[in-house]
């Protein structure tokens, strides 16, 4: 009997302390660097770090939380996933300085690149990047338009080259490796690779 | 009166601002323009913004004063602007009295009340600003007439400030703020737009030429027959007769006709390869060419592991370990880079593969994923 009462009471004990323990600590997610408290994201322009608090005109600025709560969340930048705002036609921004009416040149074209190790391999959406962007944004000054003229290095895109160039200024931070290295690698694509090497 | 009348009727390409006064006015009654408020409402919608904003009306012109206040930065004024309103036909003797008051420079308010450092960076922006100093170089008559204006709206915020109307006085700064960016604005010279200009032709050229390249191999790659090729064609004689266009100075109609060329080039190359999934492998032609791209490839993961330790909530425990896993990364490092000395670029190879497992061990400790 004493047994039983011991035995139970044990388990009740091992049952409730890794649930006190879990409330006490932080955020699970704190773990992971890359997952920012969420009361950080996009402050209030009076506490951005950003604007000038003593200047009398900054509290008339509209706060990023108002102005992108309608908006798809993302995961990292301002948390924002601008390209399915985009898609969804919840915003429409002006294409062009002198047309309005003017519309983007879209092309629907895939590069996938492979990489070394066990990353997934990168792919590129001429689709996403045409919607926002002309093909002069890039061509040649950022990347010349022929294989295997552009050896990327992750290095050099960290440093602001490269997709750094707009990924971690004005589009999303290079913290979200799965935006980019989404195709994972599988015997068929790599039986397909060596055919399309050969 | 549009800026272009403004500036080709005055010829005043070097004149002080005191001496455009003359040519100005003779430039404003000639052209039938006025500054009053009432003559204003009068214009059409077309007229240019210089004609759009009243520069001085009965409720903003300046309080009076004695001309002796006037350089101060004070209210500047005749009592007989404020007890005759300003009417077409005193316009030129008005004007002529606004030009020249409003020709002095401003300086910071010198009483420290409400509103009075917004009051002094405007006093910066209007005299010692690099916009102030693009204005005074200009020899756009415009733009020294709104840097006037800009004045004249700043010494009527300071009267109003000091006479503790401080709604007035934001209003009436704000104004010269507004005066003096459309000054700047009138001031650029036509230098440095045609200079932009040119820089924008030649990056559109460099563009359009690595596109005809990129069509050209597509059409290669994709066999894609002699249409595609003659589209190709058709286009590069687009662009010659922009560059001859070019040539002969007449940059627009040369960008005008570069830029159909760029359109029709994209949707070209946009119909040949739409929906396409184009794969590019990583093949190297040597061991020693695998070496030089794995060596980029450990000074990533380095760099990551640095980036990501910024966090000062790294426990010393974590640092430890860290530590470690970049000790053991450095010494495979400096492994694989004596096999490659020594010629075996295979074993550096494999060398530099295990070290960059480490950095990535290291880059698990500090909390980011990566998958294998």
């Amino acid at each position: 009997m004493m047994f039983r009462i011991a035995s139970v009471t044990l388990a009740a004990v091992m049952l409730v302390m890794p649930l006190s323990i879990s409330a006490q600590s932080k955020d699970p997610l704190s773990f992971n660097r890359l997952m920012a408290d969420p009361e950080t994201r996009n402050a209030p322009p009076l506490k951005d770090g950003i604007h000038d608090p003593d200047n009398p005109a900054t509290d008339r600025l509209q706060s990023p939380r108002e102005a992108f709560s309608a908006l798809p969340d993302a995961n990292a930048g301002n948390y924002v996933d601008w390209v399915e705002a985009l898609q969804d036609g919840l915003i429409n921004p002006r294409y062009d300085l002198q047309d309005p009416d003017m519309s983007p040149t879209v092309m629907d074209l895939d590069i996938v690149r492979e990489v070394k190790g066990s990353m997934p391999d990168v792919v590129f959406p001429h689709k996403e990047h045409t919607e926002w962007l002309d093909c002069a944004n890039c061509h040649p000054a950022i990347f010349i338009p022929q294989r295997g003229a552009n050896p990327l290095s992750m290095a050099a895109i960290l440093m602001g080259e490269q997709c750094g160039a707009c990924h971690g200024r004005v589009a999303f931070p290079v913290t979200q490796c799965r935006s980019c290295h989404s195709r994972s690698k599988t015997p068929a694509d790599e039986a397909a690779t060596q055919k399309e090497a050969q | 009166m549009s800026e272009s009348v403004i500036r080709s009727s005055a010829l005043l390409s070097s004149a002080r601002h005191h001496r455009l006064v003359p040519a100005l006015l003779a430039a404003l009654l000639a052209s039938g323009c006025a500054s009053t408020t009432d003559a204003r409402q009068d214009q059409s919608a077309t007229a240019a913004p210089v004609t759009e904003t009243a520069a001085v009306t009965p409720d903003a012109e300046p309080a009076s004063q004695s001309s002796a206040t006037r350089s101060k930065g004070g209210p500047v004024g005749s009592s007989s602007l404020r007890s005759s309103p300003l009417e077409s036909a005193s316009l030129g003797a008005s004007l002529l009295a606004i030009l020249e008051e409003t020709n002095d420079p401003v300086i910071p308010p010198e009483k420290a009340g409400n509103g009075a450092a917004h009051l002094a960076f405007i006093a910066r922006l209007i005299e010692e600003s690099s916009a102030a100093q693009q204005v005074s170089d200009s020899s756009n008559p415009a733009a020294h007439l709104r840097r006037n204006e800009a004045r004249a709206y700043y010494r009527s915020a300071v009267a109003a400030s000091e006479a503790g109307d401080a709604e007035r006085a934001d209003e009436l700064g704000k104004k010269a703020t507004k005066m003096m960016f459309m000054a700047v604005r009138l001031a650029e010279a036509d230098e440095v737009i045609e200079v932009k200009h040119e820089r924008d032709y030649r990056r559109r050229l460099e563009s359009v030429n690595a596109l005809l390249d990129a069509h050209e191999r597509v059409g290669a790659e994709d066999e894609l027959g002699t249409s595609f090729s003659q589209t190709r064609e058709v286009i590069r004689q687009q662009v010659a007769r922009a560059e001859t266009l070019h040539q002969q100075d007449q940059l627009d109609q040369a960008r005008e006709r570069l830029d159909a060329a760029y359109v029709a080039l994209k949707l070209s190359i946009q119909a040949a390869r739409e929906g396409q999934t184009r794969i590019r492998s990583l093949d190297f032609a040597t061991k020693e060419e695998e070496y030089q791209h794995e060596l980029t490839r450990n000074d990533t993961h380095q760099k990551l592991v640095g980036l990501f330790m910024q966090d000062s909530d790294t426990s010393e425990g974590m640092k430890r370990m860290i530590d470690n896993f970049l000790g053991k990364a450095r010494e495979l490092r400096q492994q694989a880079e004596n096999q490659a000395d020594d010629g075996n670029h295979e074993a550096a190879v494999d060398s530099l593969n295990e070290s960059t497992g480490q950095l990535v061990r290291a880059l698990r400790t500090v909390g980011i994923f990566i998958p294998g």
